[in-house]
């Protein structure tokens, strides 16, 4: 008896997924490039004529556009900085037998926590918190005497250090578990063997869990800098309309995309050449960022 | 003198063992206050009156729970007419995130089971080129589409509706991505092939066995994708406008404009109570996050 081959049932198991795929994640990532050569915005919605690459040429030439773009940068590298750092330690405190720290599951969870809070609910908490005469922050450091009274949200810069203060208070916990757990996966030999040969904590740490991790730390790298030069939802909810607050410190790219797109002129074709400039630069920076990382030695290193 | 030096290095080393450990725990303590103290502060300040916020910051909760939080559900009320300005209607918000997170979390483990399932098992023509698909939209960032995104839903006549927000769940990469390893290492070929064997039809040995089996994958990604879906701001943002429709971080968002301008106490109500759910949600599964999350962390 010839066996029947069942692997035509493949096609359509798959069928609804890449349908939906094809519906609403492909056709409209290609529907805004098509777009960002188009003069298309709400008042000739539908109708749209083609002007080239004249948005991006607008795009590229605005003053705007390029604060936005340093200031997500300026908001995302001290936040990987610090937050790496922090999970780093953290990870190497939690997984060091000699210190043995107990209670480490409910750190954990203590450290996570913040990670799981909607965004919209820890962006009012950061706009009532750090308010200027009525906000706890200035209430724990000085007390009543409201004269000292820092106005936070009165410069670009600290707006800024504000934000990317947050992103690290929500993500250390986060990339501190990652991180645990890649060292966790180490075989037990590695550690024996440096052992023996009388190697210090601080050795074993730079020399055989640090290379160990890289690759972990590459993703959490590359997976930050996508989700970092996305930031939207703090600054605007923070600074609703766009207008990113004070020296427009919270105008993020995508709070400019946004903005460019449904609030301020409406210009859908604007603010898709925007979306497309952001993607090139997210790749562009992904990539440089993994050949920094690994070197030519990425091929031989292959899937951990 | 030849036992006492190593001795002496012993007890140093226990002395520094010690110093260190206390000054871990200074560390962790202060990083957890980090954590914590700020929902405490709203919860403490979510009880209490507009005046008494002003005046400073306190651990202990306040009298005026109930007022803050007839004022952010009924609205500010008008000291000389008497009249409540709109509210928030939390609990409305509340089952339309419910509703939604619900719905796209059932979508996304089914269907992501099945194209993870189909991966696993079958060897169709393309396979190759469809999976590298699947694993290049992974790293693309979702807000290249959204622009086109409006314009699809508007175009199918789609705003003001829930499909926007829940139909794509069935086109999760990450889900397929999950499920798929999940069930290699999970199911095996024999149990597929007694069932056919049997006489069962595909589709049946899927949704019989397959699926069963794949339940703690499911589980895991259905927990980071309720909170996802839960979570979600900028999608309901340019979908809905309907104030009835709104989901939680669509109310939450509407206290930062003139609606509870300088009343404090209903804001703190207002985000503690966009809180409660999701710290619920958290004594439940901040195991299985966690796990997950780890899990995730050696596959990569």
């Amino acid at each position: 008896m010839k066996k029947r081959n069942y692997n035509a049932y493949g096609y359509w198991f798959i069928l609804p997924f890449f349908l939906v795929f094809l519906v609403f994640t492909a056709y409209p990532i290609l529907n805004t490039l098509f777009d960002s050569f188009t003069n298309d915005s709400f008042s000739n919605f539908g109708t749209p004529a083609f002007v080239g690459l004249k948005n991006y040429a607008n795009e590229i030439t605005s003053s705007l556009f390029w604060k936005s773009f340093f200031n997500t940068w300026i908001i995302w590298i001290p936040n990987i900085v610090t937050q790496m750092t922090l999970a780093l330690l953290l990870a190497a405190l939690f997984t060091n037998y000699e210190l043995n720290i107990k209670g480490k599951g409910i750190f954990r969870a203590i450290f996570f926590f913040p990670n799981i809070i909607t965004i919209t609910t820890i962006a009012i908490l950061v706009y009532v918190l750090f308010d200027w005469q009525s906000g706890a922050i200035n209430q724990i450091f000085f007390g009543p005497d409201k004269k000292e009274y820092i106005n936070w949200f009165g410069k670009g810069f600290v707006i800024q250090m504000i934000i990317g203060g947050v992103q690290t208070w929500i993500w250390f916990g986060y990339t501190a578990i990652m991180l645990m757990a890649g060292i966790q996966a180490m075989p037990k030999e590695m550690f024996e063997a440096a052992l023996i040969d009388g190697a210090s904590g601080s050795k074993i740490f730079f020399r055989i869990i640090l290379p160990f991790i890289r690759p972990i730390l590459a993703y959490v790298a590359v997976t930050s800098i996508i989700g970092g030069m996305q930031m939207f939802d703090l600054p605007w909810v923070m600074f609703p309309g766009g207008q990113g607050g004070a020296d427009q410190g919270g105008i993020t790219m995508t709070v400019y995309m946004y903005a460019r797109a449904f609030s301020w002129d409406q210009n859908l074709g604007g603010g898709s050449a925007v979306a497309w400039i952001m993607f090139a630069l997210i790749a562009i920076f992904s990539i440089l960022y993994l050949r920094i990382a690994y070197g030519k030695r990425s091929s031989d290193e292959g899937v951990n | 003198m030849s036992t006492s030096v190593p001795l002496k290095k012993l007890t140093n080393y226990r002395t520094t063992l010690a110093v260190t450990r206390t000054l871990v725990y200074i560390l962790l303590g202060i990083l957890a206050i980090i954590c914590i103290l700020p929902f405490w502060v709203m919860i403490v300040n979510s009880t209490r009156t507009n005046n008494e916020i002003l005046s400073g910051v306190t651990l202990l909760p306040g009298s005026h729970m109930i007022d803050n939080f007839k004022t952010l559900i009924l609205g500010k009320m008008d000291l000389i007419t008497g009249v409540r300005r709109e509210g928030l209607n939390i609990p409305r918000g509340f089952l339309n995130s419910l509703f939604i997170a619900l719905c796209a979390t059932g979508l996304s483990g089914y269907v992501g089971a099945l194209t993870g399932y189909a991966f696993a098992l079958y060897n169709f023509r393309g396979k190759k080129i469809l999976w590298g698909i699947i694993l290049t939209v992974l790293m693309v960032p979702p807000t290249v589409g959204l622009i086109g995104y409006y314009k699809l839903v508007s175009g199918l006549n789609m705003i003001d509706t829930y499909w926007p927000l829940i139909l794509p769940a069935a086109a999760n990469p990450f889900a397929v991505f999950f499920l798929r390893n999940y069930i290699s290492s999970s199911l095996s070929i024999s149990l597929v092939e007694a069932a056919r064997i049997d006489g069962a039809k595909e589709l049946y040995v899927f949704n019989r066995i397959a699926l069963p089996l794949a339940m703690p994958g499911i589980a895991t990604i259905s927990i980071l994708g309720f909170l996802g879906s839960w979570n979600n701001y900028l999608l309901p943002l340019i979908v809905l406008n309907d104030k009835n429709l709104y989901t939680m971080p669509l109310q939450i968002q509407q206290l930062n404009t003139s609606l509870y301008n300088r009343d404090f106490g209903a804001l703190y109500m207002g985000i503690a109570l966009s809180v409660i759910p999701i710290l619920a949600f958290f004594a439940f599964f901040s195991r299985y996050l966690i796990e997950g999350i780890s899990a995730g962390s050696v596959k990569e």
